[in-house]
């Protein structure tokens, strides 16, 4: 019964074992897998990453005119980190920042995206192998 | 005169058999997981039950065959349960590499991190299950002592792996992240207090009084019965049936650093939950060793073959034995993956055990049993 007491007592005094997080910012740790960041200057468009990663949230568009551009959906990414492990230019890094929620300002149609990006790739295939054929023949 | 009255038409309703039919679920507020129960009661007491389970089907094991390469396999089989993933990641992992033939390559230090991973998802499912177990009881102070002191062990995985559920460590031919001596330490430290408190756990489950006269004696499993019905996991060495995967197939380093089995004899809700708590014991044994043995140096070797055999893990899940199953036909993709869970071994007996058991001792008798139901689906 005393010790009882005591207990409650002394809990009165202590810090809760909860965050209080809007008023202490909460720090991720060092090692955090966090979001994906891409360096533009290093990466040869290689399509490695978008090969190996599992859930298919990284897609590159060959435009018409031969630019490229690289796609990175953060609502369907799983942060396994697997895209940075096999970059073999350096490219990718993963932050231990968490990826910043989807919003109108940052949210896209991955569907849309991914349809767009197999069709282009279909056309660039197609351009590929005429130039090859030109090449051939000449 | 009127309280009499009273009296004797209480004494009438309570000799009359009431049936009464209580269907409980798919979708319902009180559950964790969508399973479905229909309850046949007599009075209080429950007289037959009926289970449906595969209401959260979500055809991985297809998937595993049509959609995603053998690289990709254990990050998405990770996916299959929140709380085991790296249970389900490592079979995964070694079943692909048996299939591929490169299982005896694998460094010796890829294994204690598997390991590790492992049995810190066991440390972590089976606080869980224990809280839960208190709560369900009825004693919420216990289970909100242990949940806190289960955010130490999540803690410790985020500061390890980088995440505090999905590992995502293992990867066919190894694992993917070192654990450098620093984290070492601070991993030791943490495990000090995790020993507290799983001591703490340990003093509850077999000094407080309300928790023992409500989980003593409640659904007694024999030793013939569990082996009747083939159950698996710390359900069936609650029974005093020595069955543990980690000693018949050893994919790790677990004979090397004498492993030993924890079993009980009494079979009932509270041996199910004692056997939890000294294996987590164990489990920090088993961490320790492992850390002490092995050094920093190579963790991964490179895949370069496609999975061409068939090949078969069993790998024990905090729930108990969980089985992998790869035909490779030297493609990218197996021709069939099979996982039986732990849980599906678990439930054909629950009806036995439930029955002439009262109403309100269904959610303890069912927590002590430790369901995982989306495990279960698949």
């Amino acid at each position: 019964m005393l010790k009882m007491f005591l207990t409650s007592v002394l809990n009165l005094f202590r810090k809760p074992a909860t965050h209080l997080y809007p008023f202490e910012p909460y720090e991720p740790f060092e090692d955090y897998r966090g979001r994906i960041v891409w360096n533009e200057e290093k990466c040869t468009f290689c399509m490695r990453c978008e090969m190996v990663c599992p859930p298919g949230a990284i897609k590159i568009m060959i435009m018409e005119d031969d630019t490229k551009r690289w796609l990175w959906n953060p609502a369907q990414c799983i942060y396994c980190g697997e895209c940075v492990r096999n970059c073999p230019f350096g490219a990718l890094t993963q932050e231990n920042q968490y990826s910043p929620p989807l919003d109108k300002s940052n949210k896209r149609d991955w569907s849309e995206i991914e349809r767009e990006a197999e069709r282009l790739k279909l056309l660039w295939r197609e351009r590929l192998r005429k130039k090859s054929q030109a090449k051939k023949s000449s | 005169m009127a309280s009499e009255s009273k009296n004797k038409t209480r004494e009438i309703q309570i000799k009359e058999k009431v049936y009464t039919t209580i269907p409980f679920g798919s979708q319902h507020v009180a559950l964790p997981e969508p399973i479905k129960f229909i309850f046949d009661t007599e009075n209080e007491i429950v007289k037959e039950i009926k289970f449906d389970i595969a209401y959260v089907h979500r055809g991985i094991e297809k998937a595993l065959t049509t959609m995603f390469d053998f690289r990709k396999a254990p990050y998405v089989v990770g996916r299959v349960c929140g709380i085991c993933s790296a249970a389900h990641t490592i079979p995964c992992a070694v079943v692909m590499e048996r299939a591929i033939g490169i299982d005896r390559e694998i460094p010796d230090r890829a294994k204690a991190i598997r390991m590790i991973a492992l049995e810190i998802n066991r440390l972590q499912s089976h606080f869980l299950i224990n809280g839960h177990l208190a709560e369900v009881c009825g004693y919420e102070n216990v289970f909100m002592h242990i949940w806190r002191d289960r955010e130490m062990i999540m803690d410790l995985a985020d500061m390890l792996f980088g995440n505090r559920v999905q590992y995502d460590v293992v990867c066919v031919g190894g694992v993917n992240r070192d654990i450098p001596k620093d984290k070492e330490r601070v991993l030791l430290d943490k495990l000090n207090e995790i020993e507290k408190s799983v001591e703490f756990m340990e003093k509850i489950f077999t000094k407080d009084r309300t928790l023992v006269s409500r989980l003593k004696g409640l659904g007694v499993v024999s030793k013939e019965m569990a082996l009747e019905y083939g159950i698996v996991g710390p359900m069936a060495r609650a029974s005093g049936v020595k069955t543990d995967c980690r000693v018949e197939d050893d994919w790790g380093l677990y004979k090397d650093l004498g492993f030993e089995m924890v079993t009980m004899e009494e079979g009932d809700s509270l041996a199910r939950c004692l056997v939890r708590v000294r294996e987590c014991y164990e489990s920090i044994r088993i961490i320790r060793e492992a850390i002490k043995s092995t050094e920093e140096g190579e963790i991964s070797i490179k895949v370069t073959a496609n999975p061409k055999y068939e090949a078969v893990c069993r790998n024990e899940a905090p729930r108990g034995e969980l089985f992998y199953y790869v035909k490779g036909t030297g493609g990218i993709m197996p021709d069939r993956v099979r996982i039986r869970t732990p849980t599906l071994a678990n439930i054909p007996i629950l009806p036995e055990v439930m029955k002439d058991v009262s109403y309100n001792d269904i959610p303890p008798l069912l927590m002590s049993f430790d369901p995982c139901i989306a495990c279960t689906g698949r």
